[in-house]
C-alpha cells in the first residue's frame, strides 16, 4: 500500500510538470482550425458504403501496382531514386534529409558522405563513407537494409538497436535491444546474427587486418537461442588471444546486473579510478555502491572531488557521499555538510530537489531545530509537491 | 421566444426544435446537433473538450512532438463515428477511449521505427549534447523513460491511473476493458515501474516507503 501512495504522489508532481507543458487553445488553434476547414457534409449509408468500396478497391489497386513493380523510391532534392542507384549524396554546411516512399528517412550530418548503392522494394544497400547518419527504418519485414560502414556491415531485418564506432580506439559496438541483426566483420569469414540482448564487439586494435570479433552476451541466452560458435579467423589474420571467449567486459556486466562480477572485472579499483574520465569513475562509484563495496565507492566518490573539482559529475559525488554517510552510516552532520556542498555547487542541478530533502531530514534527525524548519520553508517555496513535501509542512507547522 | 435563425437545432432555447427539453450546451444537445452535420457543433465539441482530450494525450504519450497532429486525428476520428455514440454522457469517456487508442497507435508505431546511428571510420563519437536538464522536470523526464520500457498496454493504464488520477472505472472504459482486466493489468504495471523506479537515482525517493517519510 506505501508503494501505491508514493506512485499516486510521483503522478500528482508527473501531472503537475506536465500541466506545465500543454499547448491549450492557443497552441492547438491549427488544429481546430483544420478541423472546420472542409466541413463534412452527412452521407447516407449507402452512399457511404459506395464510396468505402471505390476507395478500398483504388487502395488495392495502387498497392498491386507498387508493389506488382517493386517500386521503392528514394526521394531527395527533387529527384526520385529507384533500382541500381550507384549515387553519392553528400551533405554540405547543414543537414541533408532523404525519405523513401515507405516512410523512411535518413538524416546526414553536415559533411557526412552516404553512397546510395541500390532501392528496390527487396534491399537497400548504403554505405556511409564519411560523417554520421541517422536513419528511421519502418519495419516492413520485405525490405531489407543492408548498411555498410568501416569494417561493418549490418543487415536490419527489424530491430532496435545502439551501434558506436569509436575512432580512436578503432571499436565498434552493437546492443540489440529488440529484434536481431546479421553482422559481419570485413576479413571475418562469416555473418553471425546477433539478437535481443547480445551485443557484439570489434576490436580492430588487436586485429587491423581482418577486425577480429568478439559476441558478448547481454544476457543468459534463452533456450530457443543458438549458441552459434565464433567467426573463424581466416589466414592472412591472427587469431583471437584466447581460444575460449574473451570474457565480458565490467561494463557488459554492469549491464546485465551482475554487481560484484562487474567490481571483479574492473581489477585494480584505485588505477582504474586514477585513470578514468568524469563519467567512468561516476560509473565505477556507483559499481562499488551497488556491489555493496562502500568503501571502494568512497575512493571514487573522493577522487571525483579531488581530479574535477567543479565538473557535474564532482557535484554528484558530493550528494553520494551524503547519501552513503545518511543511509550508510547514519552520520547526520556529516551527510548535511556534503547535501549543502551539492547544492552550493548545483541549485539547479538534477539532485537538487532531493538533496534539499535530505538536508531537511539531517536537520530534523539531528534535532537542529530552527534549521529544520529554515529548510522545510525552503522546500516548500522550492517544491511544494516535492516527496518530502509532507515532511517539511510538519516541519514548517503548515500542517 | 423565438429561437435566432441562425441557431442550430438543439442548441436554442428550450421548445427549439431537436432536442426541446436539453438545456443550453449540454452534451445532449451537442451530439444532435453533430448528428445533423452542424460546423458549429464541430467547433464546440473541441472547444469543450481538446483540453480533456490534449490532457490524456500527454499522459499517455509523455512529451511528443506531434501532439497536435495526434489531437487532430482523435477529434477527426470522432467526428467521423459520432453516429456511433448513444449516451450523450458518455461523450467525454468516449473521447478518452479514441484519445487512448489514437495514442496507443501512435505508441506502437514509435517503437516499430527503427533508429540506427551510423559514425563512420574517421569520425570520433562526440558524447551526445543534451540539452540543460531542468531540475523541475527531472520527475517527469525519468518517469516516461520508464515507462517508454513497459508494454503499451501497461503502461497506458499506469498513465491513465497515477498521473491523470483516472478511477478505475474510467481507466477500464478508457481502454475499452473490463473492471477486472484493467485491475490485473494495472498490478502488473506497478510491479514493473516500481522495480525499475527503484534504480533511478531520482524516482527511488519517490517509490521507497518506510523509514524515510517517519518523522
Amino acid at each position: 500500500m506505501g508503494d501505491l501512495n508514493h506512485l499516486e504522489a510521483l503522478g500528482r508532481e508527473v501531472a503537475r510538470q506536465q500541466d506545465s507543458t500543454l499547448l491549450g487553445p492557443r497552441g492547438y488553434a491549427n488544429v481546430r482550425a483544420s478541423l472546420l476547414e472542409a466541413p463534412r457534409e452527412k452521407r447516407r449509408r449507402g452512399v457511404l458504403a459506395l464510396s468505402f468500396a471505390t476507395a478500398a478497391l483504388g487502395a488495392a489497386l495502387a498497392l498491386w501496382l507498387w508493389f506488382g513493380r517493386g517500386q521503392l523510391v528514394l526521394r531527395h532534392a527533387g529527384s526520385e531514386l529507384s533500382g541500381a542507384v550507384s549515387t553519392r549524396i553528400e551533405a554540405g554546411q547543414t543537414q541533408e534529409r532523404l525519405s523513401f516512399s515507405d516512410g523512411s528517412e535518413l538524416v546526414l550530418e553536415p559533411t557526412s558522405r552516404l553512397r546510395v548503392a541500390r532501392v528496390e522494394s527487396q534491399v537497400v544497400e548504403l554505405e556511409l563513407e564519411r560523417g554520421r547518419m541517422r536513419a528511421v527504418v519502418e519495419s516492413a519485414g520485405r525490405t531489407r537494409w543492408r548498411i555498410t560502414s568501416g569494417p561493418v556491415e549490418v543487415v536490419v531485418t527489424g530491430t532496435r538497436f545502439d551501434v558506436s564506432w569509436d575512432g580512436e580506439r578503432r571499436r565498434f559496438a552493437l546492443d540489440v535491444t529488440e529484434g536481431k541483426v546479421r553482422v559481419s566483420a570485413r576479413g571475418a569469414g562469416s555473418e553471425r546474427t546477433v539478437a535481443a540482448g547480445e551485443s557484439y564487439v570489434i576490436d580492430c586494435q588487436a586485429d587491423p587486418a581482418a577486425c577480429g570479433s568478439r559476441v558478448e552476451e547481454l544476457a543468459p541466452p534463452l533456450a530457443s537461442r543458438q549458441n552459434a560458435p565464433l567467426p573463424t579467423p581466416t589466414a592472412e589474420s591472427p587469431a583471437p588471444s584466447a581460444s575460449a571467449p574473451a570474457p565480458p567486459s565490467w561494463k557488459t556486466l554492469v549491464r546485465q546486473g551482475k554487481y560484484k562480477l562487474a567490481l571483479d572485472a574492473v581489477g585494480d579499483f584505485e588505477a582504474a579510478c586514477r585513470a578514468a574520465g568524469p563519467d567512468e569513475l561516476m560509473e565505477l562509484a556507483n559499481l562499488a555502491r551497488l556491489a555493496g563495496a562502500p568503501a571502494k565507492a568512497m575512493t571514487a566518490f573522493t577522487l571525483s572531488r579531488s581530479r574535477f573539482p567543479g565538473h557535474p559529475r564532482a557535484a554528484e559525488a558530493a550528494f553520494q557521499l551524503g547519501r552513503m554517510a545518511f543511509d550508510g552510516r547514519g552520520n547526520y552532520g556529516e551527510a548535511a555538510r556534503w547535501f549543502s556542498t551539492y547544492l552550493g555547487e548545483q541549485p539547479g542541478g538534477p539532485f537538487a530537489r532531493d538533496a534539499l530533502g535530505r538536508l531537511l531530514e539531517c536537520h530534523q534527525r539531528s534535532g537542529a531545530t530552527s534549521a529544520a524548519q529554515a529548510t522545510a520553508k525552503r522546500y516548500l517555496a522550492a517544491y511544494p509537491n516535492g516527496p518530502h513535501a509532507p515532511l517539511a509542512r510538519s516541519l514548517a507547522g503548515e500542517d | 421566444m423565438s429561437v435566432p435563425p441562425d441557431t442550430p437545432p438543439g442548441l436554442g432555447l428550450a421548445g427549439g426544435a431537436g432536442v426541446a427539453s436539453a438545456p443550453v450546451g449540454s452534451d445532449a444537445a451537442l451530439l444532435e446537433a453533430l448528428r445533423q452535420g452542424d460546423t458549429r457543433a464541430k467547433g464546440l465539441l473541441f472547444d469543450r473538450y481538446a483540453g480533456h482530450v490534449e490532457r490524456v494525450l500527454r499522459r499517455v504519450l509523455g512529451l511528443d512532438p506531434d501532439l497536435a497532429d495526434v489531437l487532430q486525428d482523435v477529434f477527426v476520428e470522432a467526428l467521423t463515428s459520432i453516429q456511433d455514440v448513444r449516451d450523450p454522457n458518455a461523450l467525454r469517456s468516449w473521447l478518452s477511449s479514441i484519445a487512448v487508442f489514437t495514442a496507443r497507435r501512435k505508441i506502437r508505431s514509435r517503437v516499430r521505427r527503427r533508429w540506427l546511428m551510423f559514425l563512420a571510420p574517421d569520425a570520433v563519437p562526440e558524447p551526445p549534447s543534451e540539452p540543460p536538464r531542468r531540475e523541475d522536470t527531472e520527475a517527469l523526464r525519468r518517469t516516461y523513460a520508464v515507462l517508454d520500457r513497459m508494454p503499451t498496454d501497461e503502461r497506458i493504464a499506469f498513465a491513465l491511473r497515477y498521473v491523470d488520477g483516472m478511477e478505475l472505472t474510467e481507466v477500464a472504459r478508457a481502454c475499452d476493458v473490463s473492471l477486472a482486466t484493467i485491475k490485473r493489468r494495472l498490478v502488473k504495471a506497478e510491479q514493473r515501474f516500481v522495480a525499475m523506479a527503484r534504480r533511478d537515482p531520482v524516482l527511488e525517493d519517490w517509490v521507497k516507503e518506510g523509514r524515510r517519510w517517519a518523522t
